[in-house]
């Protein structure tokens, strides 16, 4: 059933330009920028269990990076989203380097203080990124809305697919056990320091290129990217869908997205009605919404059959 | 051989081990016993790496593992269980068995699985290999647990309260396959309360109480000295 669940989805992603257009099109190109930031955070809080703050400010480290190197070198996209990834996975590695010993609140600080910092160097830097400005980025295929979807959509199958392998591999169960008792695995010859860098470099690099295909979509980088409220809203997305499954932070992030947009028109409202829904979630399905209708659902098609 | 010498630990104003010296010796069965809160669990802390030691040093053959982290001393061939059954309840009980052996990185992922069957053959849960470690019973647990740490064949077991919370059929299972491994070459430090089990099993008692070392000798010779049943039955030790 999980497998029709998911053809489903991408049938109806895929089929989504058919029948939508222009803004709603846009927000489709948002939502799918904020699917794989949720998913790559998912794998890091759900499945490994390290709180990184750092996330949405790794995503500007592959923004800028890209829109560098297409500005001031001329590089096409092609080449800057790949290269914001691996900025942001280098990124990874020094932060994760210092940090991962830590452990709680320690490490969701200390990475709070780097995007912290990363979002003041990017405003200081005036000459480099032109400060709380930003930077106009040259467009994927001169803004043709319908491929900026298309490229989304891909590289959030790429995300799901390479996280989802990467949890069946050695690694995985490395990771699978020190979530579970990360002195038990050590005690079992778990090398935790090194996996949760490896862990926490490869999800950067996803956060990378995020950031890269949102920079040649939105044609403007700034160090608004890198604010906290952002960070608040790919854990509230994440949360919301279900922390613990690849797919559910996905969709939350998705459905989240869409609903901010339709509530624009309730104003300030809006917010207090955002936050309402993830209390709402967490109070009554904490494990997030995708495991939830996996259970409805099964339960419904139960029902069905006994009748 | 694997020689503690002058451990120190404190944590706050509780000093859990002070001036511990013990060595144990290749192929032995000995027990460690004491009191609630002689400091046995912290002393296989510190000999597995979980926590450094303030002061003092701990030697396996030739390498000094005192500060060293646990995966380095688990790959040293120094295994350990818990007081409180630490295997990765949403996996399966086959994949808590392979983990150890993945991380040695030498095994191909077949052997890694026959080896895990084999031992699951000799702690009778062969037909629990698909199940979640989570829904074993307590004893059970604490065989995976032990199943797990054999999957690297260590030189040293150290388990903690291996017979706790355990059903007396579990039990003589336990010691059964306890015993089977002493002799295969083995050597077990057992922290324990069972007195009959450790009567059986060890056979040398090392008693601690209050973070020292009060005694250590054959299990007769321990029963009958007077400072263990003064730190058993209560009262101010003697300095």
């Amino acid at each position: 059933m999980k497998r029709f669940f998911l053809l489903l989805l991408l049938g109806c992603s895929a089929a989504f330009p058919l029948f939508f257009q222009d803004y709603w099109l846009y927000v489709a190109i948002i939502a799918l920028y904020y699917a794989i930031l949720s998913s790559s955070w998912a794998m890091l809080a759900g499945q490994v269990g390290i709180i990184s703050f750092a996330h949405a400010a790794f995503a500007a480290v592959g923004a800028y990076t890209s829109a560098l190197l297409s500005i001031k070198l001329g590089w096409p996209v092609a080449l800057g989203i790949p290269a914001g990834a691996f900025m942001a996975a280098l990124f990874g590695l020094g932060i994760g380097a210092l940090t991962l010993r830590m452990r709680g609140p320690y490490l969701a600080l200390t990475t709070l203080a780097f995007s912290e910092i990363f979002r003041i160097f990017l405003t200081a830097e005036y000459e480099l990124t032109r400060g709380s400005y930003g930077l106009q980025v040259p467009l994927v295929w001169e803004g043709n809305k319908i491929i900026s979807y298309y490229l989304g959509l891909s590289l959030l199958v790429l995300t799901l697919l390479s996280l989802s392998l990467l949890l069946k591999t050695r690694l995985g169960l490395f990771l699978l056990a020190m979530r579970e008792d990360e002195d038990g695995a050590a005690s079992r010859g778990v090398n935790t320091v090194r996996y949760r860098l490896y862990a926490f470099i490869v999800t950067s690099a996803f956060a990378g290129l995020a950031g890269g295909f949102y920079a040649h979509v939105v044609g403007l980088v700034s160090p608004r990217m890198t604010m906290i409220s952002e960070m608040g809203l790919i854990l509230a997305m994440s949360v919301f869908g279900g922390l613990e499954t690849l797919i559910g932070a996905a969709l939350g992030a998705i459905i989240l997205q869409f609903l901010t947009e339709y509530l624009r028109d309730f104003e300030q409202w809006r917010l207090a009605i955002f936050g309402g829904l993830v209390l709402f979630t967490l109070r009554f399905t904490p494990e997030g919404i995708l495991p939830r209708s996996y259970e409805l659902v099964h339960q419904m098609l139960e029902r069905v059959a006994r009748k | 051989m694997l020689q503690v010498k002058q451990l120190y630990k404190r944590f706050g104003g509780l000093q859990a081990l002070e001036d511990v010296s013990v060595s144990f010796g290749q192929r032995e069965f000995i027990g460690l016993i004491g009191p609630n809160g002689s400091g046995k669990t912290t002393l296989l802390n510190c000999i597995c790496g979980l926590y450094a030691p303030d002061s003092g040093r701990i030697r396996y053959d030739e390498t000094i593992i005192s500060g060293m982290r646990p995966h380095r001393i688990f790959k040293l061939g120094i295994g350990r269980t818990f007081q409180i059954s630490k295997v990765f309840n949403r996996l399966t009980v086959m994949d808590n068995l392979k983990i150890p052996a993945l991380t040695e990185g030498k095994l191909s992922r077949r052997l890694i699985s026959e080896r895990a069957i084999d031992i699951l053959k000799s702690i009778r849960m062969e037909n629990l290999r698909n199940a979640p470690a989570g829904s074993l019973s307590g004893g059970q647990k604490k065989l995976l647990e032990i199943g797990m740490i054999m999957m690297i064949d260590p030189a040293y077991l150290l388990l903690d309260e291996p017979f706790g919370g355990v059903h007396p059929e579990l039990k003589s299972q336990l010691e059964a396959y306890l015993s089977q491994l002493h002799s295969s070459g083995k050597t077990v430090i057992l922290v324990s309360h069972e007195i009959p089990s450790l009567f059986r099993l060890c056979k040398r008692l090392v008693v601690l109480d209050h973070g020292v070392l009060i005694m250590e000798g054959d299990p007769e010779t321990v029963r009958k000295d007077e400072r263990v049943i003064h730190a058993y039955l209560g009262g101010v030790r003697e300095t």
